[in-house]
């Protein structure tokens, strides 16, 4: 029997399905870039809801993380960025994650132009997918250390050892998203790249080094697994998890009308078992909504909706 | 309603009254001073 030819992965027969995904792609990708824009141009402020990532000098939208961060540390109640993290999520599920940003957008650029696989061994993804949440408490956990050595006026001496970075942001200080919107950028601002690569590496310290070293096995991770960072190890990630359990939007799918193709499972970049969701609502703690499934599906059994089933 | 919907609705009050407490709070404003504090480490250590 031949087989049939596979576009985008989907059987060339399942015109329906082609476009669709073609269409959601094509929509994806122009609100990714709107958003790093955005992210990117500095807006005054005017709109200052904490939700993107922090890269001056161009952005002027911290990041949720970013902010609660330096809320905690500095011993402001942290409202702000934890209410929009909640309520958000709350809301509509990890959308942030999907549509907005900027380094979900570069993870998912990679996977375009390196055909990163969307799979690795069930048993070690399972495993791996709990790291991203260790990671987001021990974080907190330093972030309330923290805290506490300004609370007793030791912060500015952990400043003076380990520079201010560490002392106020110190998991922005290594995230690889503020080294590549941020540091590099900034770099490039003041013109030591790509024109003195000298005082590019005359710059270079411990600090540094560790923030390119993480950037690039990042990156590197990311050509060979989709969404890697997102998968594994990011604490934004986890923390909208936590609150996106029981999103109001969802997505379900229907038994009756799915044929076990299977094909939802191959598209998902962050490895969801979608042909076995349980009660027909997808995991929506790892599901970071791009919506792929929904549109490659040809039985149209796949569903977004705030009805809950 | 069920258990589903009460975890979902908690999380949505929980977060509209962070973020309406904050406006309460001013913390609007104080946004741009905490990011200007914030511009100071992440350039710190990386000029030449
Ligand atoms: S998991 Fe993290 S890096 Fe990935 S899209 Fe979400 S916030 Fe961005
Ligand atoms: S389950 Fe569907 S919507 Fe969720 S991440 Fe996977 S492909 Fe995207």
């Amino acid at each position: 029997m031949s087989k049939e030819k596979k576009i985008l992965g989907i059987e060339s027969s399942h015109k329906r399905a082609i476009r669709k995904l073609y269409t959601l792609r094509a929509s994806r990708f122009a609100i990714q870039v709107i958003f790093l824009i955005i992210a990117n141009e500095s807006l005054n402020l005017l709109l200052p809801l904490p939700v993107i990532g922090l890269s001056y000098p161009w952005t002027s939208f911290p990041s949720a993380l970013d902010m609660l961060q330096a809320m905690i540390i500095l011993l402001i109640p942290p409202l702000l960025p934890l209410g929009s993290i909640i309520f958000f999520n709350a809301l509509f599920g990890r959308i942030f994650c999907g549509w907005i940003c900027p380094f979900g957008f570069v993870q998912d650029v990679i996977h375009y132009l390196t055909s990163s696989k969307n799979f690795i061994k069930s048993s070690l993804h399972s495993r791996l997918k709990y790291i991203k949440y260790i990671i987001a408490v021990f974080s907190i956990l330093i972030f309330i250390g923290w805290a506490y050595l300004d609370s007793i006026n030791q912060l500015n001496s952990l400043a003076s050892t380990y520079g201010r970075g560490v002392a106020l942001m110190p998991y922005t200080s290594f995230s690889p998203d503020a080294t590549l919107f941020g540091t590099l950028l900034f770099i490039f601002s003041l013109g030591i790249l790509p024109n003195s690569i000298s005082s590019f590496f005359s710059s270079f310290n411990a600090a540094i080094f560790i923030r390119y070293l993480i950037l690039i096995l990042v990156l590197l991770a990311c050509s060979r697994v989709t969404r890697f960072w997102c998968r594994y190890v990011c604490p934004m990630g986890a923390i909208n998890a936590t609150f996106s359990t029981r999103s109001a939007l969802g997505i379900y799918r229907d038994v009756g009308k799915c044929d076990d193709c299977g094909i939802c499972n191959k598209i998902c970049p962050v490895q969801i078992d979608v042909v076995n969701a349980k009660l027909g609502r997808i995991d929506s703690k790892e599901c970071i909504m791009c919506f792929e499934c929904v549109a490659a599906c040809h039985t149209r059994a796949l569903n977004v909706t705030f009805k809950r089933r | 309603m069920n258990k589903e919907w009460l975890i979902t609705l908690i999380f949505f009050f929980l977060g509209a009254v962070f973020i309406s407490s904050s406006i309460d709070f001013n913390y609007f404003n104080l946004i741009p001073e905490l990011v200007k504090k914030l511009i100071e480490p992440i350039t710190q250590g990386i000029l030449p």
